[in-house]
C-alpha cells in the first residue's frame, strides 16, 4: 500500500482523533445499558490508527481522546478521568502486545484484547486506587463478558471501516487540490 | 449478518482468541457464586462509616463529594442512590444482596460492600481478598 505524505498522515490522524473524541462524548451522553457497561466505540479509532499508521499514532489518538473528552465534559483530573485514562492506557498496552501477533490477529482479535484490558484496568484502578479494597473484583468476570461482546462488535466495525479506507486509499495518496 | 462477512473479517487467531476468552470468562462467571449477605458496610472516602444489617429495612443518607447519597435496605437487599453523579453508576447498579457485591459511586466517594453473616464465608476468592 502506498505510503501517505506526512501532511496527509497527520490529517488522517486528526480525523481519527476527532472521531474518537466524538465517540467519547456520544458514549458519555448515551443512556447506560448497565453499570460499568459502555459500548467502547472510542476504541475503534486508535485501533484503525494502529493498523494504518502505527502504534505512535494510536497512542496519540487515544491520549487526545481522553484529554479532549475530559476537558469538554469537565471531568479532567477527576476520578472519572483517572478511570478513563487508565482504561485507555491499558488498551494501548493490549494493542502493543497484540501487535506482536500480527498478522495472526486481525482487527477483531486486537479489539477484543483492547476491550478486556480496558475493563480490567478500570476495575483494578477503581478497586485499589479509588475504593481501597478488591470487593468489586467478584463481579469482574461479568464485566469482562460485557467487554467481550463490545470488543468483538467494535472489531467488526473497525474491520468494516478499514476495508472502506483501503478501497479509497488511492484518493488519500494521489488526490491533488487544484 | 452474513457468515461470510464474519469469516472474511476475522483471522484464525481472532476466532481462537474469541472462543478461548469466552470459555474462560464463562467458567469464572458461573463458577463463583457468593452466599447471601448479612451486613452492608458503607464507605465514605474509603473509610468505613456505617455497618448496617440487611435484615432491617433502613434508609440512610450520607454526604458524598457531589451531594447526599441515599442508602436503602429492603428485603435483605441494599442499593445506593446518588443525588448527582456524571454517570450514575451506583444508582444503575441497582439492588445488591450477595457477599462481596459492591455498589459504588466513585465520583461521590461513596461505596457499599455487602458482607457475609458472621462465621460464614465472605464469598471473595483468594485473588479478590
Amino acid at each position: 500500500m502506498t505510503a501517505l505524505s506526512p501532511l496527509r498522515r497527520d490529517l488522517l490522524l486528526v480525523y481519527l482523533a476527532t472521531g474518537a473524541v466524538a465517540a467519547h462524548l456520544l458514549e458519555a451522553t448515551l443512556p447506560g445499558l448497565g453499570p460499568w457497561f459502555k459500548p467502547g466505540l472510542a476504541n475503534i479509532f486508535p485501533l484503525i490508527a494502529f493498523i494504518r499508521l502505527g502504534f505512535g499514532a494510536a497512542l496519540a489518538v487515544s491520549l487526545l481522546r481522553v484529554l479532549s473528552g475530559s476537558l469538554i465534559l469537565g471531568t479532567f483530573l477527576s476520578p472519572t478521568f483517572i478511570l478513563s485514562f487508565s482504561g485507555a492506557m491499558a488498551a494501548m498496552a493490549a494493542l502493543a502486545a497484540g501487535g506482536l501477533l500480527r498478522p495472526h490477529l486481525g482487527p477483531v482479535g486486537l479489539s477484543l484484547l483492547m476491550a478486556l484490558l480496558h475493563m480490567s484496568a478500570q476495575v483494578a484502578v477503581a478497586a485499589w486506587l479509588l475504593m481501597g479494597h478488591g470487593g468489586i473484583l467478584t463481579a469482574l468476570p461479568w464485566f469482562l463478558l460485557g467487554a467481550w461482546v463490545t470488543g468483538v462488535a467494535n472489531g467488526f466495525i473497525a474491520a468494516w471501516i478499514l476495508a472502506r479506507l483501503e478501497r479509497h486509499w488511492w484518493i488519500l495518496t494521489h488526490w491533488r487540490s487544484s | 449478518m452474513e457468515t461470510s462477512f464474519l469469516l472474511r473479517h476475522t483471522t484464525v487467531g481472532d476466532r481462537l482468541l474469541a472462543l478461548a476468552t469466552l470459555a474462560v470468562l464463562l467458567f469464572f462467571a458461573l463458577r463463583f457464586h457468593a452466599p447471601p449477605g448479612g451486613t452492608v458496610v458503607v464507605f465514605v472516602d474509603n473509610h468505613p462509616r456505617h455497618t448496617l444489617p440487611l435484615r432491617e429495612p433502613t434508609r440512610q443518607i450520607v454526604q458524598g463529594k457531589l451531594g447526599p447519597v441515599t442508602i436503602e435496605i429492603h428485603d435483605r437487599r441494599v442499593r445506593l442512590r446518588e443525588f448527582d453523579s456524571p454517570r450514575m453508576i451506583g444508582t444503575r447498579t441497582g439492588w445488591i444482596a450477595r457477599a462481596g457485591e459492591v455498589a459504588a459511586c466513585v465520583p461521590c466517594g461513596v461505596h457499599l460492600v455487602v458482607q457475609a453473616p458472621p462465621g460464614d464465608d465472605n464469598g471473595l476468592d483468594a485473588i479478590a481478598q
